[in-house]
């Protein structure tokens, strides 16, 4: 998805429209910025369009730095205000909580010993 | 205040000021649709090419760029259109029984337009975008930094309740987006006006908006 290219045309990525992978979700991928000739953003290309918005986000940093206080603390509420059963990060209902596929492992690397990939279980 | 035939319909700070908003809200819409699309709020999301950004965290990018842009922007012609009288003198709406006149004018179709003077319904719906896109950067402000701009959040009824409004107030931007280019379709001299200097046709019998 990160490969120049002088024009893309609707054709040319119809394949990878029509095919939603977690991959593609989390690489970033075409949008209505590639097709109108801005590189598709996922901020890794080095393209214009992301150095400008990495300029941006810097000087959004720098702002944020001088206007807020790093102690501040979030508010509290009282133990009444505790919403059950629990909201999820995405706002969604428990009973729409989406199981893992079986047949998805967890890959472990780095700096440990034990590197089995094991099931994922919940 | 003095608005004769040499006047501009549009004066160059306005129009300089219109257009980059209007880009930075439309990067806004689309970007902001793309944030939408990682926890929608209705049981829908906005098809991949409606959305700028690509994923979550290039729409966030393109959100919080153009954010400054709209900032700055809308700074300078809150400014401008307090200090050159412009707000007063084109935008300020008149009383509701010309507002209610012309509205039914509109509907009919009957309602004339002339450059340089807005009727009483386009100063309507002009004060009502001005001050929608102002409330839009403050519910921005307060889901943007809720911990920082705690108070703002808890003004607007908490987190939940200010991206709600936030998305609202979205929709009647985009309300007023559709409603605005189909009357520039329906007139194709206002876009003109809006992009050259232009002489306005005031002394043209003005209605609704002339006192």
């Amino acid at each position: 998805m990160s490969q120049k290219r002088a024009a893309v045309r609707a054709s040319d990525i119809a394949p990878e429209l029509a095919q939603l992978s977690r991959r593609r979700l989390l690489k970033g991928g075409l949008s209505l910025g590639a097709l109108t000739l801005l590189t598709g953003c996922d901020l890794s290309t080095h393209s214009g369009v992301d150095a400008a918005l990495s300029t941006m986000l810097e000087f959004d940093d720098r702002v944020q730095a001088a206007l807020f206080s790093p102690n501040r603390l979030a508010e509290t509420y009282p133990a009444s205000a505790i919403t059950k059963p629990f909201r999820f990060n995405a706002y969604y209902p428990e009973w729409q909580v989406r199981a893992v596929p079986a047949q998805w492992r967890l890959d472990v690397s780095g700096l440990v010993s034990e590197k089995n990939p094991g099931p994922l279980r919940i | 205040m003095n608005r004769g035939r040499n006047h501009l319909a549009h004066s160059l700070p306005i129009r300089i000021m219109h257009w980059i908003g209007a880009i930075a809200v439309i990067c806004m819409i689309l970007s902001g649709w793309q944030i939408y699309n990682a926890s929608p709020l209705l049981p829908f999301t906005f098809p991949r090419w409606m959305t700028l950004g690509g994923w979550l965290g290039g729409g966030i990018a393109w959100h919080l760029s153009a954010m400054w842009v709209l900032f700055a922007d809308g700074l300078a012609y809150l400014a401008y259109g307090v200090l050159s009288g412009h707000f007063r003198r084109d935008i300020l709406p008149p009383r509701p029984k010309v507002i209610l006149r012309d509205l039914g004018d509109a509907l009919q179709f009957r309602l004339g337009h002339q450059l340089g003077s807005y009727n009483g319904v386009q100063r309507l719906l002009y004060m009502g975008v001005i001050i929608v896109i102002c409330l839009v950067v403050v519910t921005g402000l307060s889901i943007w930094k809720p911990v920082q701009l705690g108070w703002l959040t808890g003004l607007f009824g908490g987190y939940p309740v200010a991206r709600t409004i936030h998305l609202t107030l979205m929709a009647l931007i985009v309300g007023f987006l559709i409603i605005h280019l189909a009357l520039v379709i329906l007139f194709p001299r206002t876009l003109v006006s809006m992009l050259a200097p232009v002489r306005s046709e005031l002394d043209n019998a003005p209605r609704g908006g002339g006192r």
